[in-house]
This record gives C-alpha cells, sequence and structure tokens, in this order.
C-alpha cells in the first residue's frame, strides 16, 4: 500500500514536470530554453518526453505489479465476508454503537424480521434463537475489487498501447532512432518497424495526389518508420467554411489499396475511418506545394514589372542593385480571416489569399515578408498590405498602399512615378512660388525654390525619417515642431499638385494623398525585396494523417467501466449490518452498524425502527 | 400533484416535438442523448422536487423569448422585453446581478440570524440560477438564428463554461441547503459562485468574449453534450466541498460557532459533495478520452488538460480513500479539499492561461 502511494506520487509529480515542460518539442528549442548545462541533464531524465521514458514506464509496471498482488491477495477475504453474517454479539457490546435501539413493542421476531426483509435485508438466525441478524449493502465491498482490477485492467490496456516493447528493443539495441534528414526508402532498417508492429501512433504527410504505404513516428529528437498494412493515397483535401468565413471542417478525400481492394473514403475531424485494425485520422494540413503566378514591382524604380512563376517550397533567384537574393516561399494561404473595420464596426471576413516567403542576400540573412493578395479594406478606404519581418519572433509591421478608385495598385504606382519626375517637381514649385505673394524680391523666390526642392528630394529619397534627421541637424531645438509642420505641408502640397492628373482622372481622391506619402515613406524601412504581387494561383494541399493502432484501447474503456461501477458501490452501497435481540418478550434491542455512519446513517435507522412502531428512543 | 403532471407533459412533449421535428440537423448518437434525457430528466425532478419549477419557469423564459425574436436576431434591440429581459445576454446580465445580491443577504442573514434575509438570500439564488439557466438555452437558440451551421450548444467556450459553472455549483448548493436545512453555508459557497460572476462581467467587458462564435471543427460532436456538463458538475462540486471546508476551519476561530452548523453537518457535507463530484469527474475524464480517441487519434495524449485531470482525480481518490478506508475526519481532510479546490482551479483554468496544449479552446 505504501509502495503504490509513494509510485503514484512520482507519476503524479512527473506527471506535473511534463504539463510545464512542453513535450516532444525539437531538440534545439529545448537547448535554447535550458541552456548548455541544464539541457544534457535534463535529457538523461528523459524530461522531454517524459511520458515515455523508460523510468515511466517501469513505474507504472510496478504500479500495476503491486495493485495485482494487493488485488489477489485482498479478493478471496472479501469475497468470504461477503457471503459471510457476522458473528453474534453480546447485548452489552450492542449498547456501544452509535444506532442502538431499546423498545417494547407486540411484533414478534418473526414479524420484524420481515419488516428488514422489505427493506431489502438478508436475514439469518442464530444459534440463540431470540437473536436475528441482517445485513445488507455487501456489494459496497465489490467497489474494492473493481476500482483496484479497474486500475490494473486500465494499465495494461495502456502499456500495451504504450512503446514499451520499443523501448526493449532499443535497450538491446536491436532498433534506434533515425535523427538524420533522409528520404523515407534511405532510412535505415534499424529504423524501420513492419507492419506486424502491435500499436503506434504514426503521421503521415501527404500532398495532394501524393500516395505512400510508410508513416512516421516521431521518437526523442527523431523519427522512425512504420510500414503501413495497406497504401493511402489523397485524392483532394478540402476546407468547408462558415459563412463569416471561419473554418467549419478539414476533409480529406482518401483512397487505400488494402490486400488488392480499393477503399474510397472520406475522413474528417472527428470522423475517422478504420480498416485493418488501423484507424486513420485527420489531423493537419499544410501547403503542398501550390503553383504561383508573381508579378514583383520595385517600390522605388521605374516600376519595370517582372513576372515570376514559382511554388511553395520552391526557391528563385532575384538579382537586384548588384546583389543576388533568393525567393524562398514557405506557404500559400487561400484564405485568411481577419476582423476588418467596416463602417466602424468589426466584423469578421475572409480577405482572400496570401502568400509567406524568405528573402534572403548573398550572406545568407533572410527577411520575411507576408502579402496579400487583394486590398483589405478598412472603414471605406482599401489597402493593399504586406507584412515585414526580421525574426520569427517579431510582430509583422505592415507597409500599407492605398488602392485607387478601381481597387487597384496602378494608382500608387502612378502616384510614385510622378512624384519622382524632376519637371513636375519643378514646375509646380514654380506655380508655389508665383501664387505665394509674400515672396517679393528674386533673392527670396530663388532661395525658397532651392529649399522647397531639396525638401522635396529629401522626402524621395529617404521619407519622412529623411526630413527628421535633417531638422534636427539643422534647425534649433524650439523651432523645430514649427519647421516640421510646414515642411510636411509642403511636401503634401506637391504631392497633390503635382498629381492633379490623377486626381481629375478620379483615380485617386485627396484623402489617397497622405496614405500614399505615408506608404512611400513607409518603403524605406520595407527592406530589399520588390513588392509581390499575386496574379494567379492553384492551390494544393498537403493533408496530415494520423495513423493510430492500439488494440489495449478495448481494455481501457472495459477498465473505465469498471472503475465507474466500482466507484459507485464504494460511495453508494451502504453496508449495514443489524443484530435485533429479544431480551424478555417483547423487549427488544437492536444495534446497526455501517462502516460509514454519517446522518444519512442515522436516518435510515431511526426510519425503520419508527416502522417497528416505538416511540421511545433510549 | 399538478405540478408533477405539468412536469412531465412538457418534457414529453419538448422532446417529442424536437423529435419529430429536428431530427434532420442531429446525428443519432444526440438522438439517442436527447431520448435517455427524458427519463433522466424526470428522474431529477421527482429526487429534487424544486427542480420542476426551475425547468418550467426555464421553459417559459425561453418559449417566450423564441416568441419574441420571430426568427430573427435583430428584434433584439429593438424588442423592449428582449433587450433587457429575455435575450441570452441580458439574463446572463441578471445571474449576475442577483448571484451578488444573494451573497449579502447570506451575510447578513448569518450575521443578524434574520431568518427572512435568509430566506431571501435563497431566493435570490434561485432567480439567478433560472436567469443564468434560461440565458444559456435562449443563447443556444439564437446561435441558429445566426445560422443553421453555426448553431450549437453554449457550453464550447470559457466565457460559457464559467456561466454553466456558476450555475452547476448554485444548483448544487441549492440542493444541499434545502436537504441540510441550513442556510448558514451560503454565505460560503456564494463566494466562489461570486468568484466566477466577477470574472464573467471582466470577461464581458473588458474583452467582449461574450459573442457567439462558430465551433471549431474538433469541438463539433455530440460528446461535448456530455463530457463538458459533467466536467462542470465535478468542478462545481469539489468547490462546494471547499468552501465548505472554508467554513468549518474558521468555525473555531472568530466565534463563528455559534452562526455555524455543526462540523458533523458541516464534514457529512463535504464528504457528500466530494463523493458526488468524484463520480462525474471519473465519468467526464473516461468521456474525454473517448471523445478524444475519436478527434485527436489517442485516448490518452499527455495533454496538458488530461494530466492535470488526472492529478485533480488522484487527489480525491486520495481524499475519499483517507475518509472511507481510513476513517479520517477532522481538520485534515478540511485543509485537504481547500487545497484540492487550488489544484481543480488549475486544472479548471490554470491550464488554459500558462500551459499549451490539444485543450486550447478558452484562452484569454
Amino acid at each position: 500500500m505504501r509502495f503504490a502511494i509513494t509510485m503514484l506520487s512520482i507519476v503524479a509529480i512527473a506527471s506535473i514536470i511534463g504539463t510545464v515542460i512542453k513535450q516532444s518539442e525539437p531538440y534545439n528549442n529545448y537547448l535554447i530554453q535550458f541552456g548548455q548545462f541544464w539541457f544534457p541533464v535534463f535529457e538523461q531524465f528523459d524530461l522531454y518526453n517524459i511520458y515515455q521514458a523508460f523510468w515511466f514506464l517501469i513505474i507504472l509496471l510496478f504500479l500495476v505489479i503491486s495493485t495485482t498482488l494487493c488485488v489477489s491477495r485482498n479478493t478471496p477475504k472479501i469475497l468470504k465476508d461477503i457471503k459471510k453474517f457476522q458473528s453474534s454479539l453480546t447485548p452489552s457490546s450492542m449498547k456501544k454503537f452509535r444506532n442502538y435501539y431499546e423498545f417494547k413493542t407486540h411484533k414478534n421476531l418473526e414479524e420484524i424480521s420481515k419488516i428488514f426483509m422489505r427493506q431489502g435485508f438478508q436475514i439469518k438466525k442464530s444459534n440463540n434463537p431470540s437473536l436475528v441478524i441482517a445485513k445488507k449493502g455487501t456489494l459496497q465491498k465489490l467497489g474494492y475489487i473493481f476500482t483496484h482490477l479497474a486500475i490494473i485492467v486500465i494499465s495494461v490496456g495502456g502499456l500495451l498501447d504504450g512503446n514499451l516493447l520499443f523501448k526493449i528493443q532499443q535497450t538491446l539495441g536491436i532498433k534506434e532512432v533515425e535523427t538524420r534528414n533522409l528520404k523515407f526508402s534511405e532510412v535505415p532498417s534499424k529504423s524501420q518497424l513492419n507492419e506486424n508492429n502491435f500499436s503506434y501512433r504514426a503521421t503521415l504527410m501527404l500532398n495532394e495526389q501524393e500516395k505512400n504505404d510508410k508513416a512516421l513516428i516521431r521518437a526523442k529528437d527523431g523519427y522512425l518508420v512504420q510500414h503501413l498494412p495497406f497504401e493511402i493515397k489523397l485524392d483532394k483535401f478540402y476546407i468547408e467554411h462558415y459563412s463569416t468565413g471561419q473554418p467549419k471542417s478539414f476533409l480529406s478525400d482518401i483512397r487505400i489499396q488494402h490486400n488488392g481492394q480499393e477503399f474510397l473514403k472520406t475522413i474528417s475531424v472527428n470522423k475517422p475511418v478504420s480498416i485493418d485494425g488501423v484507424t486513420i485520422y485527420q489531423s493537419d494540413f499544410q501547403d503542398g506545394g501550390s503553383r504561383l503566378s508573381l508579378t514583383l514591382l520595385s517600390l522605388f524604380d521605374a516600376f519595370k514589372p517582372i513576372g515570376l512563376s514559382s511554388e511553395v517550397y520552391k526557391q528563385n533567384e532575384f538579382h537586384s542593385d548588384n546583389e543576388n537574393y533568393v525567393f524562398e516561399f514557405d506557404d500559400f494561404r487561400e484564405f485568411n480571416i481577419f476582423q476588418v473595420k467596416i463602417n466602424n464596426t468589426l466584423v469578421t471576413k475572409n480577405i482572400g489569399p496570401s502568400v509567406v516567403y524568405k528573402f534572403r542576400n548573398s550572406s545568407g540573412q533572410a527577411l520575411e515578408y507576408q502579402t496579400y493578395q487583394n486590398p483589405i479594406p478598412e472603414n471605406d478606404k482599401f489597402y493593399f498590405m504586406s507584412g515585414m519581418r526580421e525574426d520569427l519572433q517579431s510582430e509583422f509591421r505592415f507597409l500599407r498602399i492605398p488602392a485607387d478608385s478601381n481597387l487597384e495598385i496602378s494608382g500608387y504606382q502612378k502616384f510614385v512615378k510622378n512624384l519622382k519626375s524632376d519637371v513636375l517637381i519643378k514646375k509646380n514649385i514654380n506655380q508655389l512660388i508665383n501664387k505665394s505673394s509674400f515672396l517679393d524680391d528674386e533673392v527670396a523666390k530663388k532661395t525658397f525654390q532651392q529649399n522647397t526642392y531639396d525638401i522635396f528630394q529629401t522626402f524621395l529619397q529617404s521619407g519622412y525619417s529623411g526630413i527628421a534627421s535633417v531638422i534636427e541637424k539643422s534647425i534649433p531645438l524650439e523651432n523645430q515642431e514649427t519647421v516640421a509642420e510646414s515642411y510636411i505641408k509642403i511636401i503634401y502640397f506637391l504631392a497633390e499638385t503635382i498629381n492633379q492628373d490623377l486626381i481629375k482622372n478620379q483615380l485617386i481622391d485627396v484623402s489617397f494623398i497622405q496614405d500614399a506619402l505615408n506608404a512611400y515613406s513607409d518603403s524605406f524601412f520595407y527592406g530589399p525585396s520588390p513588392f509581390v504581387i499575386l496574379n494567379e494561383y492553384e492551390k494544393i494541399y498537403a493533408s496530415g494523417l494520423q495513423l493510430t493502432k492500439d488494440p489495449g484501447k478495448i481494455w481501457v474503456y472495459i477498465g473505465a467501466l469498471f472503475l465507474v461501477i466500482g466507484i459507485f458501490c464504494m460511495i453508494y452501497v451502504q453496508e449495514v449490518r443489524v443484530w435485533i435481540f429479544e431480551k424478555t418478550k417483547n423487549n427488544y434491542a437492536i444495534a446497526f452498524a455501517s462502516n460509514r455512519e454519517h446522518i444519512d446513517f442515522d436516518r435510515f435507522c431511526e426510519n425503520i425502527v419508527k416502522k417497528i412502531n416505538i416511540k421511545d428512543k433510549t | 400533484m399538478t405540478l408533477s403532471i405539468l412536469y412531465i407533459a412538457s418534457i414529453l412533449i419538448a422532446a417529442g416535438y424536437s423529435l419529430i421535428n429536428f431530427t434532420e440537423f442531429m446525428d443519432r448518437y444526440e438522438i439517442g442523448i436527447l431520448v435517455l434525457s427524458i427519463p433522466s430528466f424526470i428522474w431529477l425532478g421527482f429526487f429534487w422536487p424544486s427542480f420542476k419549477k426551475l425547468f418550467l419557469t426555464v421553459l417559459i423564459l425561453l418559449l417566450s423569448a423564441i416568441y419574441m425574436f420571430q426568427g430573427d436576431l435583430a428584434n433584439q434591440q429593438s424588442s423592449f422585453l428582449l433587450k433587457y429581459f429575455l435575450s441570452s445576454q441580458s439574463l446572463i446580465m441578471w445571474m449576475t446581478f442577483f448571484f451578488p445580491l444573494s451573497l449579502l443577504t447570506y451575510i447578513y442573514h448569518s450575521i443578524k440570524d434574520s431568518m427572512f434575509f435568509g430566506k431571501l438570500g435563497t431566493n435570490f439564488s434561485w432567480i439567478a440560477i433560472t436567469a443564468g439557466f434560461s440565458g444559456l438555452m435562449v443563447r443556444w437558440y439564437e446561435s441558429y438564428l445566426i445560422s443553421l451551421d453555426v448553431g450549437h450548444i453554449p457550453i464550447s467556450n470559457l466565457y460559457e463554461v464559467f456561466v454553466l459553472f456558476c450555475l452547476i455549483t448554485g444548483s448544487m448548493y441549492l440542493y444541499y441547503e434545502h436537504k441540510s436545512e441550513t442556510k448558514k453555508l451560503g454565505s460560503f459557497v456564494l463566494i466562489i459562485i461570486n468568484a466566477a460572476v466577477a470574472f464573467i462581467l471582466w470577461y464581458t467587458f473588458a474583452k467582449s468574449a461574450d459573442a457567439i462564435q462558430p465551433l471549431v471543427p474538433a469541438l463539433q460532436s455530440y460528446w461535448m453534450k456530455i463530457h463538458v456538463p459533467s466536467n462542470f458538475i465535478g468542478y462545481g462540486a469539489f468547490s462546494i466541498s471547499a468552501m465548505i471546508a472554508l467554513a468549518s476551519l474558521l468555525r473555531n476561530s472568530f466565534g463563528l460557532k455559534k452562526i455555524l452548523p455543526s462540523s458533523y453537518v458541516m464534514e457529512d457535507l463535504m464528504y457528500k459533495s466530494i463523493a458526488i463530484g468524484f463520480i462525474f469527474f471519473t465519468i467526464a475524464t473516461i468521456l474525454g478520452a473517448i471523445w478524444a480517441a475519436e478527434a485527436w487519434g489517442g485516448y490518452w495524449s499527455w495533454d496538458p488538460k488530461e494530466t492535470w485531470a488526472l492529478i485533480v482525480w488522484l487527489n480525491y481518490a486520495a481524499w475519499l480513500h483517507l475518509r472511507l478506508v481510513k476513517g479520517l475526519r477532522g481538520d485534515i481532510l478540511a485543509w485537504w479539499s481547500l487545497i484540492g479546490l487550488l489544484i481543480t482551479t488549475f486544472a479548471f483554468i490554470g491550464v488554459n492561461l500558462f500551459l499549451s496544449g490539444l485543450h486550447s479552446y478558452g484562452e484569454l
């Protein structure tokens, strides 16, 4: 008993550790998290896969053995106890019971026994003709057997489905975990498990139209290859959506070849399919190499768009500014569910596809980008959005390019082209000067013209931050704010007059100007990647399947049933024993005993005594 | 007698109506659950007679709400009754109004020993759970008004289960109050309910978490209808026992002896609520395992929620073992059940807050 409790406590503590340390992560993450010193120490104790650790399984095994011994020792005793009536008591020892009554009644012992029988008691007459013994609820004792048997059966079922067998094979050197990144066919047989493997939980990622008869079991810092008794081909993976765009279900149409027969099945979350003892679940999905047709726009140059055809997981070289870059396409999402603000209310909406890629320079450094295909609504305006981040831990910072009135990006392109036209800049500065009445002499005009031109060029070359650093350098602190304001006004004014043609053609409106200037200024922080426009795509999914073989499951369920029965017996079946002693004719003493005495039991006894028609309790 | 006939008749009519009209929206397991709920509810009505009144009142409020909505969620804004009384959100807000009121009156009752305030406390609690249960039922209906495929039982996120927690704990307490003939424990049990009420209010106003969201694919299963409520009967019962434990630990100090019922009564209640909680928690964990086998491909994945459920289970198994087999009584068990509440609370919300895993449906 003490041993079992110690073992249980260790299991509980180990379980808690397992919830605090995230299990089965890539080992590199642990190295970062715990550092050089603790990482190997924790590894020694298998803390990263605690529930599969050898010592953990051994403790469970000990628990099963000790409980088995306990049950086998106690069961005969208990069964005997259930059959047996308690031995006689002397009238004086009866008095010690909490529920002891003495009374006088005209009923005889036979009639009183009948009252007890009607309450479900079994009656036994003893050798002593004036003593009757009654008992009820002996099934309570079965509760002990059932609960303990349940623990054994559940643990055995769990151990059957655990990987104890593999652990033993691994210890003996017959099998080992593969840690290299290999194709299934290249994995050595030491890391392959044949289809007769007793139990497993394996995963298989299949692209659409791809097939395989092997799956992957993740183990520690590596994996094993599990041969399946059949071959699975993924015909199609698809997502059903609610009207708001949130996913309603994930489904895979699969084709299974098994012993020369073909089965067509659709699986989805909560609706797995079983074949030959192996259950196939929908557990994951990712991109399976979608085909993308893109246009690359430089944010600053003459907007000579470059076409690019690629696929997710493919890399494309890109040459710009005497530097070689590589596009690494990581993901393509057909649906993006966002909370967007329309008419000042938040609406959950699918805003369409996005592409995720890394843009790597020749020295190997990469920035990550996520670009949305469609302009995203924000109140009554629309913006083309693309996020950039330096590392995976930080949030995306978004570049928001305003869409023109046709909801296209070309308005912005034309805007920037105008902005960069030296002829237009000079022409508009001159117009500005001519309109300004306060500039009366030519020298002042010349200076203003030059200054304005310089400010605008600074903006074109380095955005608002360039203007800010010019102001910080050349303007005394107390005037900086006013000067900044007037500079911004000048830039805005020029940008507006320069783009009069676009406004007249109603390609853009006045509110576009400020957004476009902000976008232009922000693009200096966007990094070297061109702006990626997604023209067309063909979405190809990969579906993540899980394949489970768990022959122990049925035993776990049987054990669970035992557990419920056992707990019910222990808690809600009340074991009662009663001694009825006729002291002298029509004078009785009754003692009630139960191993669970509480308020309800007192009431129960009182009720029976009332039934025998007694008033005075002694 | 008339009440019983009315009660049984309305259960039969409601279930029959659903079975005739709505079977196309249910799978065979859900039909099974519906059919089995008929005798279960009838039994519950006789096991706990006050439940009949609760059931009928909730039914009337629900039917009135359905009538007022007239199949259009927008009526919630235009109809006065819906906006302030019968829409799920306002019913739940009424619940959050009456539970604190009930606590205050219970405290006044305990201090002044005023029978009138005791009764008032009980009645306020009854109003709170009536409003709350009606709120959940109306919410269930509202979810179908959003869209037929969005419709689902409102026990799918942290907001909804907190309401469920208040209701189950409140109902169980009212049952024990009736059985044990003392209202003195109300000022303790209502503390934990009001802690949950405070959370609901914060969650509603600071996080706008009260909106009905469609179910993620993993939760679309009939198992949710039985797994979640049985779990919350467990949580509720464990909370009640912990609050009674707190009362019995305080009993011997601060001169509370006169105010509180005897240790014998309180120990008995503590045991009863842990016993019923333990049975339901066991069943809930088993149902959860069967569901997990169907949804995640394994009946036990050592997911943090599963693991903490096991720890909660071991904790109360030990408690019951000590009381039933070793015959232990007194302060140790009270302390134990109080600490048990910490473990239970961690399993209930701590896991969602601090640990990530498969059960991440209710994140803050």
